[in-house]
Parts: C-alpha cells; structure tokens; sequence
C-alpha cells in the first residue's frame, strides 16, 4: 500500500488547483519516512508523469516547476545529477 | 403577542429589520434583571425559554426562517447567564449544527458561538453532549465535521482528558456506521465524511477499522472521481496515515 501512496501522490504536485498541490506537500513531506524501503521501479514510475511533462516547452507551467521544486527541496536523493543537463532548455 | 411578533420579524425579515427585532431581547432581559434584582431570575422568566423553543423550531422547519432561527439563538448564547445555557446545551447545539448545514456564509460567525456552549459543557460525566457530537461525526456537511472535531479538541483540552479517552465508551456506537457498507457503495458525500473522519481518529492515534483496506479502496475511487475536494480529503487521508503502525508496518 505505500507504494500505491506514493504512486499517487507526486503528480498531484503539479495539479492545476492550489489546494490541492498545498495538500498533496504535506503529505509528500511525510512520506519522507518510507521512501528509502520503497522499490527503485516505483520511484521512478511516480516521478514520470512530472518528468515528462519537462520534455516539452509548451507543457511546462508554474504549477509544474513548482512541484519540481518541491521535489528536489525534500527528496534531492531521487534525482540522477545529470537529468538537469536534459531540462537547460527551462 | 409580543413574542410572536419578535419572532417574526427575526424569521422573516432580512437585515435592519431582522436587527432590530434582534435588539429587543436584551432589552427585555434588562428591564427583568432591573425588575427582579437578578441574572437567574430574570432567565427564568417563561418568555426567554419560549424564545428558545421558537429559535430552535425555526431552525428545523422552513429554510427562509433557519437564517432568523441562528439569528436568535446567536443573541441568546451572546445574552443569557452560564447556568440557562447549560440547560439549554442539547436544543442549541443541535441547532447550531443544523445552522452550519444548512445558512450559508455562516461558519466564520457561527463557529465561535458553537464554542462559547461547548465551553460550558466541561463535565466528564456529562455525556449527553459527547453522544450528540459522536452522531455528528460522520454528518455530510463538512461544516458541520469541522465544529464537531474542534468540539472535541476543545471538551479534551478542558478535561485534560486525551480525545481517545473522552471517546472511548463511545467507539462502538462510531464504529457501526464507518461499517455499514463499504466504501464505493456510500455517496460521494458519505465517503468524504467516513475519510475525513479517520483521519481525526488517526491524527489522535484512535484506530478504527482496517486503515490499508481503508486506503486501498479510496486510491481506487479516487482514480474515477474528477471532484477536488475528493481528492483533497484523500491527500489529507494519506498524510495522517502515514506514521500510522499499519503503514508503516506493511
């Protein structure tokens, strides 16, 4: 079930409400505590649908960039350093 | 006469006139006080306790009169002494609750109102007012869910009672209703009030039922739901859960 929690929550960040990109930071704040014991697979998988949306200019927008941001501010670990080299184009 | 004639235009009338109608009753519990010498006995006096019942039955009948019903229970909970509230505690809150369904725009005026009568209701062994708000808890008006656990926080916090403690003769009578059917069987409204409400029980480490069963089902729905707020209740759901023993022992 926490991989089915996580799953769930990373690309309510980049949702286009504010309420609900507000609720879904906290709880990936908390999820802080099991993300260490989840499989690499699903880590990757619920990170895409955020990841993908970098590829192209013309989906990038403010709700995505701040969701990102969180991200990378409580889960660094999970991002290969050389990813940024693809997204300069921002 | 008279009070017919104040109820009605409470009931009835909008703004100025519902206001003024409004004014005339701490002028009558003045002039009682002045004629009796004291708080008590001028709230004993008949007329405020036909008050009561007729703010109260506002709130249950016509929707044009609930706004008037709040209206006067408002001005009797802001004018009465402690001890006539207190008897009063089980139709007013009642009332209030039914006012935060059911007015709106009312919540940021009526909730502390719905506080000053909790306050008075500190005795542990009361518990008639802990049964009204435990029927409350899983009510379909968020509003109404919101006063009830801030109820709760609040009847701990004067207790120093935790709510586990102040809730636990009650669980049983909490539980049937989370179990009644299962999750995608209830409205939309229903499921909102039954994830809404684990959540408090979880946040004040109360457990209820089977959390991961819980949190399955409710990923399910989700994916179908387009709703918001839907959405926000699971985050907020997720996010209490996550330090619970069952999670984190999965």
């Amino acid at each position: 079930v926490r991989c089915k929690i996580f799953s769930f929550v990373p690309e309510k960040l980049i949702d286009a409400n504010e309420s609900v990109r507000a609720s879904a930071n906290i709880t990936m704040q908390k999820m802080k505590v099991f993300v260490n014991n989840l499989p690499q697979d699903v880590v990757s998988n619920s990170l895409r649908p955020v990841l993908m949306r970098l590829v192209r200019w013309d989906t990038t927008s403010l709700p995505l960039l701040q969701g990102l941001t969180i991200l990378l501010e409580h889960y660094p670990f999970l991002f290969n350093p050389t990813l940024g080299g693809k997204y300069d184009f921002i | 006469v008279f009070v017919d004639a104040i109820i009605g235009v409470i009931a009835l009338e909008s703004g100025v006139h519902a206001l003024a109608a409004q004014r005339a009753i701490p002028m009558i519990y003045s002039v009682a006080q002045i004629f009796y010498g004291n708080e008590g006995k001028a709230a004993s006096l008949p007329i405020f306790e036909e008050f009561a019942l007729r703010f109260c039955a506002l709130l249950h009948n016509d929707p044009a009169t609930k706004p008037g019903g709040y209206l006067g229970i408002s001005c009797l909970v802001r004018l009465m002494p402690d001890d006539w509230l207190y008897e009063h505690r089980l139709p007013f809150l009642r009332g209030l609750l039914q006012a935060l369904q059911e007015v709106p725009g009312i919540y940021d005026e009526a909730l502390p109102t719905f506080a000053t009568m909790i306050n008075l209701c500190k005795s542990p062994d009361d518990t008639s007012v802990l049964s009204l708000l435990a029927s409350s808890l899983l009510h379909i008006s968020k509003a109404v869910r919101k006063a009830v656990y801030l109820a709760f926080e609040l009847l701990a916090q004067f207790s120093l009672k935790s709510i586990y403690e102040l809730l636990a003769p009650l669980l049983e009578q909490i539980r049937n209703p989370i179990f009644e059917g299962m999750l995608k069987t209830q409205p939309t409204e229903k499921q909102m009030a039954i994830m809404d409400t684990v959540k408090f029980f979880l946040q004040h480490r109360i457990k209820i039922l089977n959390i991961v069963e819980l949190i399955e089902e409710v990923l399910v729905l989700v994916g179908n739901s387009p709703s918001i707020e839907f959405t926000i209740s699971t985050l907020e759901l997720l996010s209490a859960s996550v330090y619970s023993e069952e999670i984190v022992s999965c």
